[in-house]
């Protein structure tokens, strides 16, 4: 495991660097503190999705679920001027109940979870356009704290927290029950069930983690903007599986760690950040993006057929 | 008697992975022989039969085909020289009909399209003349049971041109009455003068079928001479080269008692046939035999509840009467555990390691507080389960997929071992595996005997569940044909009972 993390930290670790000498604003602790501050949203999601994924399952809603939470919190704000810690849970809720609908669907239904989720994703964007009127409802300075960095720290509350999160998924994930029988069912779902463990209640509960984790990011996304965009993380779901792949994910189910997805998602903004001071266009941005992930799960599939051999 | 050139002849062929898997093998193989390959699993019987194929290439060594150097790169090469292979594992396509899967590479067409009709006929003409004709060309592959698609498989394999058969373990998934029918055809191709290759870890088989047989031990070539050459407990011996197998076989010893431990009530595995009921007792060991198709699968995962479709009652330990369970968890609760027929597919976690596939079904109750796992005791439970089932390995946080099949089995096993369970669901445990690790399974069951646990083992192996069992079930149809004890059951009675007469037509569409 923590081969896997030094890996991944020295990739970074090589982008940074290949950034400080071709630009000259790159290597400072503004830059450094603006990724930080950039990527709560996604991290969160992506530990969602790295449960998701480890069941193999797969969760394309959480763009748009992340912005019916964001439009749900705003509209209780705004419209019914709701106390901030109230509306915060009905967002939270918003996104539970999605992943709750998600599982379950999935789950009981035995239909893939690609396409319930696919199906999904249009009904929350619907949603949240209903919600807003299809309008950017402007929240103001209520929530703006969440994601103002300390002057001191220089890390916004929003980083800290998705640091916590990080850090409590990866404790699950590898030292609870729970997430030994994820990862065993992840693995071979037969012979998990024939071990006489109901497997429904953890594939259920990988659905509920990731809605619950787009709700959270959806209030961090509102906090960032002030405000409640109807349009907000859309393909959010592509850079989540992106993160979560660059950071060894099997999408094949079994393989998964909290920590590497945190760096695909440190790997993936560094690379953001990086390339638009450069003064790299939009169209090569996402072109370079996209070696860099074909590359990494490349060479990741080689090192795991390398292992296997030895 | 035999013709003097060999049909195939291999030269000291070595070949080494990580480490050296065969050391100088020469053998020959001669026109319209049997021979017979056996050795424990690791001896190189698999990478000698990938080599001949043409799936994998030797590091040192010559082989000659027909008096022609034979070396070929791949699959192609070798099919291109009349070699055909069967592997053990099933290599049919499930999705599409038996009809397509005959004739997959070379199916008849028509302006582009496949000519159905005259698929269909081909088919029908092909499994008529293996005598197969049972099998529908247009039943869908994966509905058919294990046995049938072996046999599928071998047809295919004899359908077209053959100098050569290689078949890996065939018998492992065929019923006696399959058995015999492959035998018959291996006669009817020895006679047209092709060689085969037959591996086998049923020495009883190899003695009957195979007309000279070769031992591998550890990568070498230590036997190959004519079968009638050698007896039993030699080839045994020869195989496993250690005390393990030498030990003459144990008598029975029967650690059976009077309380009930689990009883079957009017438990219907498919509608319109008899509901099924018995009884085992703690410390009884009951075989389930059968023709395949005969419902011992299905019988085992009813018990277990993994079956949607069956219905009936049970009592477990004299207590109240219960629906049969719906899902394996309530099954696990109630103090069931259940070793699945296919290992790999549902019986271990091939990429997990020893440790966490050993405490899969305990970790919760034994291994953790608050949801989170004490990895100290789930250690050291690990490596007391690896010393008492013997397990061959480096350390426990091995993945099972790095261990032999014997080994994955006692790994398989011994998770209820460690659970507790009190009563075990055996389907096939020693399928595939070799006669050393297959003795080790037979006394790890006996010892959970004799602490009171109650077993049902299926077998296709007669001979496995009459040395090992207290009782023998055999079902046909569906059905309870016959329950035999050991004080007065006899061989010939329990084969007779698996045909009884009204099942002989039905039985091979049963799995339709």
């Amino acid at each position: 495991m923590l081969k896997q993390h030094a890996g991944l930290a020295s990739v970074l670790g090589l982008i940074c660097l290949i950034f400080s000498t071709t630009t000259e604003h790159f290597f400072q602790l503004t830059t450094f503190a603006s990724i930080a501050n950039q990527v709560p949203d996604l991290v969160l999601v992506a530990i969602g999705m790295t449960f998701v994924l480890i069941l193999k399952g797969i969760d394309l809603s959480v763009g748009s679920v992340l912005a019916l939470s964001s439009a749900v919190l705003g509209y209780f704000l705004v419209v019914h001027a709701l106390p901030l810690i109230f509306a915060i849970a009905i967002a939270l809720l918003t996104g539970l109940i999605c992943g709750a609908a998600n599982g379950i669907i999935s789950v009981k239904a035995r239909i893939p979870s690609f396409i319930v989720t696919l199906g999904m994703l249009e009904v929350a964007r619907g949603l949240t356009k209903l919600v807003t009127s299809s309008q950017t409802i402007y929240i103001g300075t209520t929530i703006e704290f969440i994601s103002t960095p300390h002057p001191m720290l220089r890390f916004s509350p929003a980083f800290i927290f998705a640091i916590t999160v990080v850090m409590l998924g990866q404790l699950i994930l590898t030292r609870t029950t729970f997430g030994r029988y994820c990862i065993a069912i992840g693995t071979n779902e037969e012979a998990v069930k024939l071990s006489g463990i109901n497997v429904i209640p953890y594939q259920v509960s990988t659905f509920l983690i990731c809605g619950l984790m787009c709700g959270t990011a959806g209030v961090i996304h509102a906090s960032k903007l002030s405000s409640a965009d109807p349009n907000a993380a859309s393909g959010l779901e592509l850079s989540a599986i992106a993160a979560c792949v660059i950071g060894g994910t099997s999408l094949m189910g079994g393989r998964g760690n909290i920590i590497s997805t945190f760096f695909g998602v440190l790997i993936i903004a560094t690379l953001q950040t990086g390339l638009a001071q450069m003064g790299v266009s939009d169209p090569l941005k996402q072109l370079i993006t996209g070696v860099v992930i074909i590359t990494a799960v490349v060479s990741d599939s080689l090192r795991q057929r390398w292992t296997h051999l030895n | 008697m035999l013709p003097p050139k060999p049909l195939l002849k291999i030269h000291e062929i070595s070949k080494s992975y990580a480490t050296k898997v065969l050391k100088r093998v020469t053998l020959d193989i001669h026109h319209g022989e049997i021979h017979g390959i056996i050795g424990a699993n690791g001896a190189g019987k698999s990478t000698l039969c990938n080599i001949i194929a043409g799936v994998t290439q030797s590091d040192a060594g010559e082989m000659h085909l027909n008096g022609q150097p034979y070396d070929p790169k791949t699959r192609r090469d070798s099919l291109n020289c009349g070699v055909q292979m069967v592997h053990q594992e099933l290599s049919l396509i499930s999705n599409l009909t038996v009809a397509e899967n005959l004739f997959f590479t070379n199916l008849p067409t028509r302006a582009g399209l496949i000519d159905q009709e005259e698929l269909h006929a081909r088919a029908t003409l092909l499994l008529d003349r293996l005598g197969l004709s049972a099998i529908n060309p247009e039943t869908i592959v994966g509905s058919l049971g294990a046995g049938q698609q072996q046999l599928v498989e071998i047809a295919i394999a004899l359908s077209k041109s053959c100098t050569l058969l290689i078949l890996d373990e065939p018998t492992s998934s065929l019923s006696t009455q399959e058995t015999n029918q492959l035998f018959e055809w291996l006669q009817q191709i020895r006679s047209e003068g092709i060689g085969v290759i037959f591996i086998s870890h049923r020495i009883p088989e190899l003695k009957k079928i195979t007309d000279r047989l070769t031992i591998l031990s550890d990568g070498e070539c230590i036997y190959s001479d004519t079968t009638d050459k050698i007896v039993h407990q030699q080839i045994l011996d020869l195989i496993a080269g250690t005390a393990e197998t030498t030990q003459p076989k144990e008598p029975f010893v029967s650690y059976a008692t009077d309380e009930p431990a689990l009883s079957v009530k009017n438990l219907s595995l498919l509608p319109n046939k008899a509901p099924i009921s018995f009884f085992i007792n703690r410390g009884e060991r009951v075989g389930l035999t059968g023709l395949v198709g005969s419902g011992r699968t299905e019988l085992l995962s009813a018990i277990y509840g993994v079956s949607d479709t069956s219905r009936g009652t049970l009592q477990i330990n004299n207590g109240a009467e219960r629906e049969v369970f719906r899902g394996a968890h309530q099954a696990a609760r109630a103090g069931l555990g259940m070793l699945p027929e296919d290992r790999k597919k549902s019986g271990v976690m091939l990429n997990l390691d020893i440790k966490s596939n050993l405490t899969i079904t305990s970790l919760r109750d034994q291994f953790s507080r608050a949801g989170f796992i004490s990895e100290k005791n789930e250690f050291a439970a690990a490596i007391k389960a690896i010393r008492r089932l013997k397990v061959k390995c480096d350390h426990v946080s091995q993945k099972v997929r790095t261990l032999s099949g014997g080994n994955q089995q006692k790994i398989a096993i011994g998770k209820w071992l460690i659970t507790d369970s009190n009563i075990l669901l055996l389907d096939e445990p020693t399928r595939g595996i070799d006669a050393a690790a297959r003795l080790a399974i037979h006394q790890l069951i006996a010892e959970a005997a004799s602490t009171g646990k109650s077993i049902i083992m299926a077998s296709n192996d007669l001979e496995e569940l009459m040395h090992n069992c207290d009782r023998i079930i055999v079902l046909a149809g569906g059905e309870i044909s016959k329950i035999f004890v050991r004080a007065t059951w006899s061989y010939e009675e329990i084969i007779k009972s698996c045909f009884s007469p009204r099942k002989i037509e039905n039985h091979s569409c049963i799995g339709q």
